[in-house]
């Protein structure tokens, strides 16, 4: 018997919603660690131009957003990399302009993360990665446990003593409880939050020897003030998990000064 | 005797203009726009008061939650809105006390958006709506792009010298690079951030003209300051994407602050299928295929009887042919019933989760979200 069969293939227009799947413990990609409720990324990010992201290098931009790319896969791509030298983020301008699909943050091992970059052009380096700026808090989370910055013995200690950045990850014991490397030192890192500007740097008393420059609110300064973190490689003994500073304008873009993202 | 069978595949269609990579990264509601990791509301926020939320009104509020609620649906739950010509939240009180399940955020184009509210009746009626406040960060990305606001010409720039607030999304140019309206000018954005309650205004120097009153710290009583995000209709050049404002305490109302909401960006899962899924014949035999979906590792295929639609329902008769498979195609050998159609439904899987099964479309228009746990 000979059966007739009919196909038929209906579309429907449609947006949708995802609700988010429960997790008992959060899930993050390689590039990232487990930090309270984020994902914070495992390096300093460094910060690539990648061509015709919509097109021919969708499925390089999937895989950045979901933490897989390789360096092999942005040079292959031919993507370029930027910051490590001189600010070249244009046409991405210092105040985030022009920036959405064109620069992108990516988390990995044994580069020389991206520094020169404003705190508006850091968090859209983020955002077309798929991820953000974390906050104070949960930059304080991915780096407790990170040995605080003694004196720089320039080869597996943080890099808080050589005036100069080293590649991600290279300083093998600068390593936080969850497993972020440089969280102190080697460059200090743009969090999400602004401040009024602050005026001078206390201290933490007895607790720390490391910076703790959020204090005093300046009413004569131009600009907010954008929470940097960790110390660099400049810092000594001041970098370390704690030293915070509240000085600087999100459109400082300082050789010293980078970012990592969380999500 | 011939015997007709009957396979019918709901293909889902990717919406016009919405890039593979871009959705990679998360899915936002209809109402929403991404933003990082956010999902920041596409329009300031209408703020409506819902009666009977928890009986008749469950799937009004189930709708404003997933971001599919028009103003139709709003309209005829007898809903009405808030917060247009003065303060008329109350019960709902300035400390956002009594507001639960009372006042809801909805992100509507061609409304007067909602004003006369205060930071915590703002905070209040996001929640309702299963949103919260933005922080200024994410604000910030969500701006970015918006022009900045020189003269006002009343019509397609920001609305930002006219002294009068316009409807959401009519100033058809005042759009940031993520698809976020009004982001300038139009009314006062408070964002989830306090400070010390600023006691100046310093400016951005030679950077930008927009407000910057993030500067001193007051030593008065009377409470912090709530951030404030783009600047207003009476602020003339000093609205713009950078426009910030610490100087108001977060229990006060003004006709010219009002919000808008955001929500997490579910992140990397993968997106929704595209429109390549397709059914044929081979033999008896159904064969589908699809293209993985965008961000996928791996895919699941969901089958059900068309007579026990909806997808999900109580005797769906579902079952789950495929998961966490690396293949684009399946071959179903199994036939329906006489007189009954099978339908397919496919998703995306990665490390982090599972993509959609997309919604349910009533004349076209996207409705309840397609929920199954057939599929693991």
């Amino acid at each position: 018997m000979k059966r007739n069969g009919t196909t038929m293939a209906l579309g429907f227009g449609l947006l949708m919603v995802v609700m988010p799947e429960a997790h008992a413990a959060r899930t993050c990609g390689p590039d990232s660690v487990p930090a309270g409720t984020v994902c914070m990324d495992r390096y300093e990010d460094s910060v690539w131009r990648v061509p015709n992201p919509t097109t021919t290098n969708a499925l390089l931009v999937a895989k950045i957003q979901l933490g897989t790319a390789i360096q092999a896969d942005l040079t292959a791509a031919g993507a370029t990399q930027l910051g490590t030298s001189v600010d070249d983020f244009a046409p991405c301008t210092g105040n985030g302009q022009n920036c959405a699909d064109d620069i992108y943050a990516v988390s990995l091992p044994a580069v020389i993360p991206a520094a020169n970059i404003t705190w508006f052009q850091a968090q859209e380096a983020c955002a077309n990665a798929g991820k953000r700026l974390p906050t104070s808090a949960e930059w304080q989370i991915g780096a407790t446990g990170t040995p605080d910055a003694g004196p720089d013995n320039g080869t597996t200690n943080c890099n808080s003593n050589t005036m100069s950045v080293t590649s991600t990850g290279a300083r093998k014991d600068c390593e936080s409880a969850r497993g972020a490397f440089d969280m102190v030192g080697n460059l200090d890192e743009w969090v999400a939050e602004w401040v009024p500007l602050s005026t001078a740097c206390s201290s933490w008393g007895g607790l720390s020897d490391d910076f703790m420059c959020l204090f005093g609110a300046s009413t004569s300064g131009v600009g907010p003030g954008a929470l940097l973190r960790g110390g660099d490689f400049r810092s000594h003994t001041s970098a370390g998990p704690l030293a915070i500073v509240g000085s600087g304008g999100p459109f400082n873009s300082r050789p010293f000064i980078g970012f990592r993202c969380a999500r | 005797m011939k015997q007709t069978i009957l396979r019918m595949t709901l293909a889902l269609v990717l919406s016009a203009g919405v890039t593979a990579a871009a959705r990679a990264a998360g899915t936002c509601a209809p109402d929403a726009v991404q933003a990082g990791t956010a999902c920041l509301d596409r329009y300031e926020a209408s703020v409506w008061r819902v009666p009977n939320p928890n009986t008749t009104n469950g799937p009004l509020v189930r709708k404003i939650q997933f971001g599919v609620a028009r103003l139709f649906d709003l309209v005829s739950g007898g809903a009405r809105q808030l917060g247009v010509a003065g303060d008329d939240y109350a019960p709902c009180t300035d400390d956002g006390q009594s507001c639960a399940g009372d006042i809801y955020a909805v992100s509507l184009p061609s409304l007067f958006p909602s004003a006369n509210i205060t930071w915590f009746q703002a905070q209040e009626a996001c929640a309702s709506s299963g949103k919260r406040l933005p922080t200024s960060a994410e604000w910030q990305l969500g701006a970015d792009g918006t022009p900045d606001p020189g003269p006002d010409d009343g019509a397609t720039d920001c609305n930002s010298a006219s002294n009068f607030v316009s409807g959401t999304g009519s100033r058809n140019a005042c759009i940031s690079a993520r698809g976020a309206f009004d982001m300038a000018g139009n009314l006062e954005e408070w964002v989830a951030d306090w400070a010390p309650l600023s006691t100046t205004c310093t400016g951005w120097g030679g950077v930008s003209d927009d407000r910057m009153c993030l500067a001193g710290a007051s030593t008065d009583v009377g409470g912090p300051g709530a951030l404030t995000r783009g600047g207003s209709f009476v602020d003339g050049t000093g609205a713009g994407p950078l426009a910030v404002v610490a100087g108001r305490r977060p229990s006060v109302t003004f006709s010219f602050v009002g919000f808008r909401c955001a929500v997490e960006n579910p992140g990397p899962l993968p997106a929704e299928v595209d429109n390549g899924l397709r059914v044929s014949r081979s033999g008896v035999d159904a064969v589908i295929r699809w293209h993985v979906a965008a961000g996928a590792t791996a895919s699941a295929v969901l089958r059900g009887h068309v007579s026990a639609l909806p997808v999900g329902g109580a005797g769906a008769n579902e079952r789950c042919l495929v998961s966490n498979s690396g293949a684009d195609t399946l071959t179903d050998p199994e036939l329906p019933a006489s007189g009954d159609a099978f339908w397919y439904l496919v998703r995306g899987e990665n490390a982090i989760g599972n993509g959609p099964y997309g919604f349910e479309g009533l004349h076209g228009v996207p409705a309840a979200p397609r929920v199954s746990a057939t599929c693991p």
